[in-house]
């Protein structure tokens, strides 16, 4: 299972551009990336996510200015404390425009499918 | 404040390999503000071990606490319930905390998760450095509000020692020379000829060098350890 936390303003816009929904994905909306910490990453995994996506805007444009700086060190951090308990799933952050499903496919993993239209990545 | 850091995971995951249901507790004081044993740093915790658990294959159940105050009778009593469904602490408060509900709970068995450090100060954002030794006799009006027992590398009461080049330590080229403060501080101060009184051999009884300290404010003073 793949968890992604999805900034409103960006990341839940191209996930709702996305032509195909990814299965085994479990998409959360939230203020802005930057709000996301450590304890909602872990929990994701706990809850049996191999994979935790933070979908941020991109720097510069962010509405909340350092949402993805923020998102960085906190995914950095719940790295490093995976690590320390041997745990096999990874976070990541990704800064995507709301108009960006084919990056975000990519992202996921899901590149091969075609992207919905509008998609200025794809 | 009191400051501490959280011991590493392995050393924290062998103490308490035995335990299925643990309690995990934090404190709202000192640790809290060090970002060591607060509440959010008893969930991070408690998620770790959870995971570490599910990869070995043997689950844990753990019930998250968060005292006001690990050191205070009315705030330990209150980790009584939760004591009494577990197997065992994990104590992220600092020593005292640990100590005191290990005395309060015995035979419970209050494992701690931080090891307690120094007496310190906030210098930004998660940054934290310390200022006193504790030493029961304060010397600060004498060094102009810099302490020599912690910020000399030797602990001299007479400095500076020889190490003392460019302001610094010799241990590092980061570290201040405690006396080279204490000197800027004195002269900031007018009060160039205090440097060169002579302090007196230090009596460290008032420290830990005679047991364990104990302070009774007699107008209040109500022991709880003692028979009623």
């Amino acid at each position: 299972m793949t968890v992604a936390f999805a900034c409103k303003n960006s990341g839940a816009g191209t996930l709702g551009r996305m032509a195909i929904e990814p299965e085994d994905l479990k998409a959360i909306e939230v203020p802005c990336g930057g709000r996301v910490d450590v304890i909602h990453l872990l929990r994701a995994v706990e809850q049996g996510a191999q994979r935790v996506l933070v979908l941020t805007c991109r720097p510069g444009v962010c509405r909340s200015i350092e949402g993805y700086c923020h998102a960085e060190r906190k995914v950095a951090r719940a790295n490093a404390l995976l690590q320390e308990v041997g745990s096999s799933a990874r976070v990541e952050a990704h800064a995507i425009a709301a108009n960006e499903p084919g990056l975000l496919a990519r992202i996921l993993g899901e590149g091969d499918r075609p992207a919905a239209e509008g998609d200025t990545e794809g | 404040m009191i400051v501490a850091h959280r011991k590493p995971m392995e050393e924290i995951l062998r103490s308490i390999e035995g335990i299925d249901k643990l309690a995990l507790c934090g404190c709202n004081s000192c640790v809290a503000v060090c970002l060591s044993g607060g509440e959010r740093e008893v969930r991070i915790l408690a998620s770790q071990i959870r995971i570490a658990r599910q990869e070995a294959g043997r689950l844990i159940e753990i019930e998250e606490l968060v005292l006001e105050r690990s050191c205070e009778p009315e705030f330990v009593e209150k980790a009584a319930e939760v004591v009494q469904r577990t197997d065992g602490m994990l104590n992220i408060s600092c020593g005292v905390g640990v100590g005191y509900m290990a005395e309060v709970y015995a035979p419970y068995r209050v494992i701690p998760g931080l090891n307690t450090t120094f007496y310190g100060v906030g210098l930004g954002e998660g940054v934290f450095e310390e200022r006193c030794g504790g030493c029961g006799d304060c010397l600060l009006d004498r060094t102009g509000g810099v302490c020599p027992i912690i910020r000399c590398a030797k602990s001299i009461l007479n400095g500076p020692c020889g190490g003392s080049q460019d302001g610094n330590c010799e241990i590092s080229k980061d570290m201040p020379c405690a006396w080279q403060l204490i000197w800027d501080r004195l002269r900031d101060q007018g009060r160039e000829e205090d440097f060169h009184v002579v302090e007196p051999v230090k009596d460290w009884r008032t420290a830990t060098a005679a047991g364990p300290r104990r302070l009774a404010q007699e107008e209040i003073a109500v022991d709880r350890t003692e028979p009623a």
